[in-house]
């Protein structure tokens, strides 16, 4: 039986300050509270594709010897139009189109293999379904042995292990609700998708979903089960193929993600320049011998305090 | 001096650096950036540098 994995491109910020109810959240897409309100959304973040970005999301650093404020990092899609200019220039047999369904392997087969913890944003929709049921998530977890975050949507940065998965399926509850969340959210809850265009690829390649965020408005997810190489799409030249990582830090669609950031770092900047804002004089992009590309902003006074 | 650098890598992990930068400016420099390449900010943990401008006007206020 294959392994069916899917898996976020980014690992989305999530709101620490204050709880924030993921059965309620707050955004424009309107699909998407119809879905919350229904059972639960569905967003897939795969727990250990990228491990180090759940230790990420903003964050300070101090580097001694030197004056900085500040330093953050992670990805997400904001920007479709630079993402479908960078699919247009770099992956020729590929499209993006408006499509709520993303091929996976759930989508095939009505449920998830079960191999893999579910993916974060899935389980902040598993969390929201059995919360909207009444269902007091965090004490049914801890009798199960699983301490859940207080705030849930913690999820999305540090995912349950497949182990605690195991232990909270012991509960009916969680069971039930997973494996309805499995057949009929997963993969049906995008809002854009990157598939073959016609008479490109195997038949049953599967798609990459853009689905939005569960809380933070105008961001998207980019998801993708990447068993085959997602049956040969992440083959595709500009994709990028699934490179399987250290204790399960997987990551998949590299040249496409990589391409899209750059894209979409200058269009703000350039956008910022337009607007006159004074942080943004001019730039500079370089690549790094090693290929990661750099890009530099100066101030309009030169940068000088 | 002041700059704002970004570093894309490889599999399009993108970090966004304020160099220079004093006070709460860094964050207000930074975040057309942050907010269309890394998304709604979680929490935040300030550095020094963040405090040092509102803390030196608290100084002379209280002067």
């Amino acid at each position: 039986m294959s392994k069916t994995l899917l898996v976020q491109l980014r690992q989305p910020h999530v709101m620490l300050e204050h709880e924030q109810d993921p059965v309620q959240p707050v955004g424009k897409h309107g699909e998407r509270s119809s879905l919350v309100a229904n059972v639960a959304t569905k967003n897939s973040a795969k727990r250990n594709s990228r491990g180090r970005q759940f230790t990420g999301g903003p964050f300070f650093h101090f580097r001694k010897g030197k004056t900085m404020s500040h330093l953050e990092s992670g990805f997400c899609v904001t920007d479709i139009e630079a993402l479908a200019l960078t699919q247009k220039e770099q992956c020729p047999e590929l499209q993006l189109v408006r499509q709520k369904t993303y091929r996976t392997w759930a989508t095939d087969h009505g449920k998830l293999v079960g191999d893999y913890p579910l993916p974060g944003v899935y389980q902040v929709k598993l969390m929201a379904a059995l919360k909207k049921q009444g269902v007091d998530v965090h004490a049914a977890a801890k009798a199960q042995g699983v301490t859940l975050p207080a705030n849930l949507l913690d999820l999305l940065k540090k995912p349950w292990t497949l182990a605690e998965q195991k232990k909270l399926f012991q509960d009916d509850k969680f069971k039930k609700a997973y494996d309805k969340l499995s057949s009929e959210v997963v993969g049906n809850d995008a809002e854009f998708v990157i598939k073959y265009k016609e008479g490109k690829g195997r038949s049953d390649a599967y798609e990459i979903g853009l689905v939005p965020h569960p809380v933070n408005k105008g961001e998207y997810l980019m998801m993708t089960d990447f068993y085959a190489q997602g049956n040969g799409l992440l083959k595709s030249p500009g994709v990028g193929q699934h490179k399987p990582g250290a204790q399960g830090s997987d990551s998949w669609g590299g040249e496409l993600k990589k391409a899209y950031a750059v894209k979409a770092a200058e269009r703000t900047i350039q956008k910022e320049i337009k607007a006159g804002n004074s942080e943004f004089g001019s730039y500079k992009k370089v690549t790094l011998p090693d290929g990661r590309v750099k890009i530099e902003v100066t101030p309009k006074n030169g940068g000088m305090q | 001096m002041r700059k704002i650098v970004i570093t894309i890598d490889n599999d399009g992990e993108t970090t966004v650096e304020a160099v220079g930068h004093k006070g709460g400016t860094c964050v207000k420099a930074t975040q057309p950036l942050t907010q269309a390449l890394i998304g709604t900010p979680t929490t935040s943990v300030k550095k020094p540098e963040f405090y040092q401008g509102d803390h030196q006007q608290q100084q002379k206020n209280t002067n």
